[in-house]
């Protein structure tokens, strides 16, 4: 269906002199992933509820790669209300979870691309949920480049303020603090002073040597601080972790007699065993 | 408790470049991007998987990354952004701590995030349709989720009566991204 370079400046002459709403209706029927919502086009559903749409992608990374979409049509991110990304991202989890069970992967890439330069070739918002196993040749992998410190410096300072602007938190306070231990009182005289040592101290390599070069009283005083003022937050969050951890076992229980499919704790043991190692 | 380095940076033990911070949630500038402005979200909380992670806690790092993916649209230019999550090893996720990565993108960038697509045969295909379609009829989400997020919950700073020119100014630079972006569009 190649238009003729007149069919296409018409086109384009249409486009341009269409209200917003008009627009936005010639965009929804130009697209294919709101026809398939509308189910003018045959497609492999796997999930759907009043606010998302899932299917199986024909041309998949790996064999159950889905793709999980608003009915909404919303070209871009930024467009979509609040509680719907949250929405559509809690479904995308549930059906990471569903892939894990159904097909027996031991993990899932969670990709979005914005914009053509990073790979988006629709324009419908969608997320997808690529299967992966261990040796599957998908090439979904994050380079590591070396940055200069101080172009890193800017690029966090410009960032840093566009977030504050743009979500009305404060900036985060840089530097290394002794958690619990940042009091609002500290004079700002005070503070690095207090970053440097703890700077000092902070390195994972040679944490063992510099535990044996703190005096033992300060240790014990430090704990003590940690301990007193975050007795009840600790104590929620053991009780969080306990509740979680029934669900987890109803869940377990659930799953159990169907097959040996690897579960979530498996899952995140093979990651901490991964990480003593390297 | 496992020796996570990621709790580790929220805990400060660990120094970073801060980008975000609120009561829940982390962002950091990655130490080794894959592109300049190569941005980890994390939760302040030790989750080792995404299916480790609650509703709200879902909710509300989405948005943020949503957020974090527009301001580095506006602040540094780019022309595009990757929302990334690395959930399992085979995954290729290295920490046992669930983070979402936010990369910027520019046309030949060298960054390769695509995948080349296999072809599965027919029946193949409707395999794996009837055994997803069987686990997801199983999924229930809360009625906690519906509800409207609060993203933060002091720290918001409401501008005075006073300053609405500079609100107005953010809006216009929204609407010119916006259009932008749909230019962009293939």
């Amino acid at each position: 269906m190649e238009m003729t370079p007149e069919q296409q400046a018409a086109m384009q002459e249409k486009i341009k002199n269409m209200s917003p709403e008009e627009l936005e209706e010639f965009q929804k029927q130009q697209c294919i992933f709101c026809q398939m919502i509308a189910g003018k086009v045959q497609v492999k559903k796997i999930y759907e509820d009043d606010i998302c749409f899932a299917i199986l992608d024909i041309n998949p990374a790996n064999p159950g790669h889905i793709l999980l979409m608003p009915k909404e049509h919303y070209p871009i991110m930024p467009i979509i209300p609040e509680k719907e990304i949250g929405y559509i991202f809690i479904v995308a989890r549930e059906l990471s979870h569903a892939l894990l069970r159904a097909l027996g992967v031991e993990g899932t890439n969670i990709f979005v691309a914005n914009g053509a330069a990073a790979g988006q070739r629709a324009q419908h918002f969608m997320v997808h949920i690529i299967p992966r196993m261990d040796g599957d040749n998908v090439k979904l992998q994050l380079p590591r480049k070396d940055i200069d410190e101080k172009q890193m410096q800017e690029i966090r300072e410009i960032v840093a303020a566009s977030m504050s602007k743009a979500t009305g938190v404060k900036e985060p306070v840089q530097g290394g603090i002794v958690h619990f231990k940042a009091a609002p009182a500290e004079t700002s005289a005070e503070t690095p002073v207090e970053k440097e040592s703890v700077k000092k101290e902070a390195p994972v390599e040679k944490k063992a040597e510099v535990v044996e070069e703190v005096p033992k009283e300060k240790a014990a005083e430090e704990k003590k601080a940690e301990e007193k003022p975050n007795e009840d937050r600790i104590a929620e969050i053991l009780k969080k972790r306990e509740e979680e951890k029934e669900n987890e076992e109803k869940d377990k229980k659930k799953q159990g007699r169907k097959k040996p499919a690897p579960t979530l704790d498996m899952i995140s043991d093979l990651l901490s065993s991964k990480d003593k190692n390297g | 408790m496992v020796d996570c380095n990621i709790c580790k940076i929220v805990d400060n033990e660990v120094e970073s470049k801060k980008v975000y911070e609120d009561d829940s949630l982390l962002a950091i500038l990655h130490p080794k991007p894959a592109a300049l402005g190569h941005i980890v979200l994390m939760p302040k909380e030790h989750f080792p998987i995404f299916e480790n992670i609650p509703n709200e806690l879902v909710i509300h790092m989405f948005n943020i990354a949503s957020k974090l993916s527009a301001s580095i649209f506006a602040s540094m230019g780019v022309q595009g952004t990757n929302i990334f999550m690395q959930n399992g090893v085979p995954a290729g996720q290295t920490v046992p701590h669930a983070v979402v990565h936010i990369i910027p993108r520019a046309e030949n960038d060298g960054v390769s995030l695509e995948w080349d697509p296999k072809t599965l045969d027919l029946e193949e295909m409707s395999t794996i349709e009837l055994k997803l379609k069987e686990e997801t009829k199983g999924i229930t989400i809360k009625e906690e989720a519906e509800q409207p997020v609060m993203v933060t919950k002091k720290e918001i700073q409401l501008p005075s009566e006073g300053e609405t020119k500079p609100e107005g100014d953010i809006k216009k630079d929204d609407e010119n991204y916006l259009l932008k972006q749909l230019e962009r569009m293939p």
